[in-house]
């Protein structure tokens, strides 16, 4: 047995009222132009993804960097702080965009993101994929100092370095204060370097785990990614990041209510934070 | 993937206007399109690895587009604004009483899209998208039996049953005329 005839051919008999609505619902093509606005705010986020370690992502030659960033990005320990900055604002990008209409700001933001692309290659001493650039912002951004501590779990590579600086050795996991959870100076060793990328590139994977989770539609597996996170990284440097994916799982969950204290408690906290213009924004929304 | 850009721009070419079709047909918003059509490639772009290519790429593309479009519709936001729908859906048949000229013979696409959708929304999830792929696709029904992973019977008794309540819902649209224009 055939399938039967569709109801829009000549020979069915559908009458005119049934092909008149079945004609209605043949839906227009996007224009060009939305095509290619698509295009630019999933090539953003893409880059955003490669910044936290989500896909094995080259910057593509319409991402590449400049010279003011790379220079920004040798200054010492910036381009943690401002990195995990960028990664606020493009997490907030990737997670809110169903939410709000991005697109545009992506593109917008997407200048940014390049300058934070290269500040993250040059820090990790990952070779810069990227060769030029239009990223006016990034220098600021990257010279914004982020006093936001290393997360507590430096291994044992950290405490030898900072011992041979003549720094206090770092301290137990869970333990981290004052001066001890400050960032390791420029001149500290490459063993610590090295240990803090691995520590950060943990990290950002667990992070864009639950990110990929939620994007896919997996709330639980994003929850338990997230309760991973915060037991293993209870201060890590992507913590905002954390929190305002926690907010977005569980406004996806619908639970709202917990999701609006997070989000009040987020503002509070980091009043600063990019994620807390969006934030705040979703909580005077009606 | 390496070099995912050349390549995941092809494929994004190739693909974004079923994409865009059939998210509408699933449900999406006109206004969310753009937002949830790049969702569905970012997630197909860090899925991508984990295609096989035992279907073709349009129909795992498919299967994205029905899991994020199904996540939309449950979003707390989003359901908000479909319950505002469906309280037209059931101011309906107010809505019905002046619709049916129209629909016929007036130039009012959008009144008249709106009344389309109405019906296709009162068909379930698994009886729509047979209906959508088969009627205005203009795929196989083996087609999509391979793209829903069901049998080709399975595909057909969805087919029949989503036809009649279209017919049925049709049929009182006219039978609304038809009372109004006697009484």
């Amino acid at each position: 047995m055939g399938d039967p005839t569709r109801l829009l051919a000549r020979a069915s008999d559908a009458d005119e009222l049934e092909r008149a609505l079945l004609e209605t619902l043949h839906v227009p093509e996007p224009a060009q132009a939305a095509q290619a606005e698509m295009w630019r705010g999933i090539a953003t986020q893409l880059v955003a993804a490669s910044l936290v370690g989500a896909a094995p992502l080259a910057a593509s030659s319409a991402l590449a960097a400049t010279s003011a960033a790379t220079s920004a990005a040798t200054s010492s320990a910036a381009p943690v702080g401002a990195t995990a900055k960028l990664a606020s604002t493009l997490a907030a990008l990737t997670s809110k965009a169903l939410l709000t209409k991005v697109a545009l700001v992506a593109v917008a933001v997407g200048s940014v993101s390049v300058g934070g692309v290269v500040a993250w290659q040059q820090h990790l001493d990952v070779a810069p994929r990227a060769k030029s650039v239009p990223a006016a912002s990034a220098p600021a951004r990257a010279a914004e100092v982020d006093a936001r501590a290393l997360p507590a779990e430096l291994p044992s590579a950290g405490e030898s370095a900072a011992a041979s600086t003549g720094e206090a050795p770092a301290p137990a996991a869970g333990d981290c204060t004052g001066a001890a959870c400050a960032p390791l100076p420029a001149s500290v060793a490459e063993p610590a370097r090295r240990a803090r990328r691995d520590l950060l590139l943990a990290e950002s994977k667990l992070l864009s785990g639950a990110r990929a989770a939620l994007l896919a539609g997996d709330l639980r597996a994003a929850q338990s990614s997230l309760s991973r996170l915060a037991s293993k990284y209870p201060r890590g440097v992507l913590l905002q990041e954390r929190e305002v994916l926690t907010i977005d799982v569980l406004t996806a969950r619908g639970q709202l209510q917990a999701a609006r204290r997070n989000a009040r408690a987020f503002v509070a906290a980091h009043p600063e934070s990019p994620h807390a213009v969006t934030l705040r924004r979703s909580l005077e929304a009606p | 993937m390496n070099q995912p850009d050349p390549q995941f721009r092809a494929l994004y070419d190739a693909h974004v206007q079923f994409v865009w079709r059939n998210l509408r047909r699933l449900g999406v918003r006109e206004s969310d399109l753009m937002d949830v059509t790049q969702k569905v490639f970012l997630t197909a772009f860090i899925k991508l690895p984990a295609f096989e290519g035992r279907s073709a790429l349009s129909s795992w593309l498919f299967g994205i587009c029905q899991r994020i479009a199904s996540d939309y519709r449950r979003s707390a936001p989003i359901r908000r604004e479909i319950a505002t729908d469906t309280a037209e859906f059931d101011r309906y048949g107010e809505l019905v009483g002046e619709l049916p000229d129209e629909v016929l013979h007036d130039g009012d696409a959008r009144r008249r899209a709106s009344v389309a959708e109405s019906i296709l929304h009162k068909l379930p999830d698994a009886q729509r998208v047979v209906f959508v792929l088969f009627e205005l696709e203009e795929l196989s029904g083996q087609e999509i039996a391979d793209m829903l992973e069901i049998s080709v019977g399975t595909v057909r008794s969805r087919l029949r049953i989503a036809r009649e309540t279209f017919r049925r819902e049709v049929k009182r649209l006219s039978l609304v005329r038809g009372a109004k224009e006697a009484g």
